[in-house]
């Protein structure tokens, strides 16, 4: 098996499709179904933290919620540790779910109003059934103190903290199981600025004092870009570009991850919109397509050839792709375009 | 010509320890035809300062001080407020799906101000209100008027907010977070559109953000708020040349930036190390919380015991650009 072949791996995704099926129309149609993701492959190692980004509906969360054996998918696999998650038994999947944990993005919705702190930091171990109570404790003080709350914070209740010490204690409860996988669904879009920065900078300290990897889920392009190593641009439900971090994002190559990086307001005066862009044609998102590529209706390169068939993920050069058949866990920079623009020729 | 003018404008409400100030004398003014960007994060009252302008305030709140729009909005009865609300002044709102009526049809929805302030029939009001729509890029051939909020996606729900505010060709537009809801693309054609439908009318406009970046790119004028005070404001490319409140300036340096990678030398030159972003320590003051001097002091890496104490008066930076504070930066570094 490949995740033989290195070690290194953490959490390996193969291919994975999930598929809703959307409410009958009529009795004598089949339902349609919605393909929130399309054959999306990824792989994360140890102590890395990938961001994946994309705007509401690309089917980020879902991939999240596969990930962490929440939802099953219809076909593809992932690995977490070398084991396949769908194919465990409930038992071993429950142990399995220690190594991996979440934040959410709602701080507010997350933590349960009538469970005090060390309730809801302890909740992770109690379900695991493995420590006595005391220890339970004494591991809850240590948790509240890695994510710079105080040991007497454990009695207090949600509604006594801010937004952001809200996130530490989200963070906290993430942590207890010494987990080695965190999966963070958007954990700082709920916060002001001023906080965001105080809750991303604990998140890289951890992974540095924990070696935890992060899969890190986010639409802010700047956050991921500070947060990440490695990246994916996911588009209805495919990844249409993936890479090292700042390769990526200074050589965009595909037209949509061009558009996202223009698209983010940058708090430069000289950069005035006005004008810039015209009234844009296209306003549906994720327009359905037969067969083409997602993108091509508001994708400005288009050609005959995007609308009939889907391009896949292809290495950038060959000389990269010889490397990365030494090593599967390299992750080069890949593009699911026919007409990649040319980083040379960009600005 | 100023078209609005807000002098010593504070809202006052009673709380269990007293009354406290929401906002805290406010002066700005808004020339017609211009925008300006006010920006602030969560709870410095930034949307109470739009609510207050329109006189939409909660009932345990009372205004005090001048907002000059030809007349004292302050001083009208309700009844007159209610013919310049819609009609003079309108307002965007954040969350298009709340803003709407999910019973109504679009079409209805853009002509009922036409119907209320314009004494037009419905069917004229129905046209007009059509010709809108297509102007904010919802061409009747593709939307018909009698679609209904729930069929429309967020983007599109917010054009027809945008249609709402703009039909009867207000002087002033408020548009509060408009774009908060969206995702990056979608933000940039709705900012463009409202950019583009300010000048094309010659409305003025208000743009409340918490995005430093929106604000640089769609204003001329800017104001940054904080626990309920202005700080800061000035002319939009004077400001972001030379921010000299320790708040704006921190405000900045904890976004992470697109464009320059963490490893960038130049942003953070005191942590060459990269990875941490610079932040402000603690966090923003409950409004019940504010003392009497700088509300920003207990946060601030250049407070002496003079901000604790007192509150600074607006000092001059540079033609037309204040900072309220004791002792501002001198010049960007």
């Amino acid at each position: 098996m490949k995740q033989e072949k290195n070690a290194n791996t953490l959490l390996q995704i193969r291919e994975l499709v999930r598929e809703y099926i959307l409410p009958r129309q009529h009795i004598f149609i089949p339902p349609k179904r919605f393909r929130a993701l399309d054959g999306v492959s990824l792989s994360l190692n140890y102590g890395e933290s990938f961001g994946i980004v994309g705007e509401s509906g690309c089917g980020k969360s879902t991939l999240a919620r596969t990930v962490l054996a929440l939802e099953s998918p219809q076909s593809g696999e992932v690995c977490f540790q070398g084991k396949v998650l769908h194919t465990l038994k409930t038992k071993d999947l429950r142990r399995m779910r220690r190594g991996m944990q979440m934040i959410f993005q709602d701080p507010y919705g997350s933590l349960d109003p009538r469970h005090s702190v060390s309730q809801i930091v302890s909740e992770p171990l109690t379900l695991l059934r493995e420590v006595t109570l005391k220890i339970q404790q004494h591991q809850v003080a240590e948790a509240l103190e890695n994510v710079g709350l105080s040991p007497a914070d454990a009695n207090k209740f949600p509604h006594e903290f801010s937004g952001g010490q809200r996130q530490r204690i989200a963070i906290a409860r993430a942590l207890i199981t010494r987990p080695s996988l965190i999966v963070a669904d958007e954990p700082v879009s709920a916060l002001d600025v001023s906080v965001q920065a105080q809750v991303l900078n604990l998140m890289m300290d951890l992974r540095e004092q924990h070696g935890l990897a992060y899969l890190f889920i986010s639409h802010d392009l700047s956050i991921v870009r500070h947060m990440t190593t490695n990246v994916a641009v996911m588009y209805a439900g495919r990844i249409v570009e993936t890479g090292p971090t700042e390769t990526l994002f200074d050589h965009a190559q595909h037209p949509y991850t061009r558009a996202l990086l223009e698209a983010v307001p940058r708090p430069d005066p000289s950069r005035k919109r006005t004008g810039r862009l015209k009234k844009s044609a296209s306003t549906q998102l994720f327009p359905e397509t037969e067969g083409g590529c997602a993108y091509a209706s508001r994708c400005p390169l288009v050609e005959e050839k995007c609308r009939e068939k889907s391009p896949s993920l292809l290495n950038l050069n060959n000389s990269s792709a010889m490397e990365s058949d030494k090593n599967p866990a390299e992750i080069v920079h890949k593009v699911a375009c026919y007409k990649p623009l040319d980083s040379v020729v960009s600005v | 010509m100023n078209l609005l003018t807000v002098n010593n404008l504070s809202v006052r409400t009673e709380h269990q320890s007293g009354p406290i100030n929401i906002l805290d004398n406010l002066n700005f003014k808004l020339e017609s035809g211009k925008s300006l960007g006010v920006v602030g994060e969560s709870g410095c009252g930034k949307s109470m300062a739009a609510f207050a302008i329109m006189g939409l305030l909660p009932e345990n709140m009372t205004a005090s001080g001048e907002v000059m729009f030809g007349k004292n909005l302050l001083n009208l009865p309700e009844k007159e407020l209610c013919k310049i609300r819609g009609n003079r002044i309108s307002m965007i709102f954040q969350e298009p799906m709340t803003a709407l009526n999910p019973v109504q049809p679009i079409g209805f929805q853009v002509a009922e101000s036409l119907i209320l302030h314009k004494n037009l029939s419905r069917h004229q009001a129905q046209r007009q209100a059509s010709k809108v729509l297509d102007r904010v890029g919802l061409p009747a051939k593709k939307f018909s008027r009698s679609l209904y909020p729930h069929q429309l996606s967020g983007g599109q729900r917010q054009r027809v907010v945008i249609a709402i505010a703009m039909v009867c060709e207000p002087e002033l537009i408020i548009a509060d977070e408009p774009t908060t809801a969206l995702d990056v693309t979608i933000q940039e054609q709705i900012l463009a559109l409202i950019s583009e439908l300010v000048i094309e009318e010659n409305m003025a406009l208000m743009l409340i953000t918490h995005d430093l970046g929106v604000v640089a790119e769609n204003t001329d004028q800017m104001l940054v708020m904080y626990a309920g005070r202005i700080v800061e404001k000035g002319p939009t490319n004077k400001v972001f040349e030379h921010l000299a409140h320790p708040y704006t300036r921190g405000l900045f340096a904890s976004i992470p930036d697109t464009e320059k990678s963490a490893n960038d030398l130049s942003r953070h030159p005191e942590n060459p190390k990269n990875s941490r972003l610079s932040t402000i320590p603690g966090r923003v003051p409950e409004f019940w919380e504010r003392t009497k001097g700088c509300s920003f002091a207990d946060r601030c890496s250049r407070a002496q015991a003079k901000c604790f104490s007192e509150l600074p008066d607006e000092t001059r930076i540079s033609n037309g650009h204040s900072a309220a504070c004791f002792f501002p930066w001198e010049q960007n570094a």
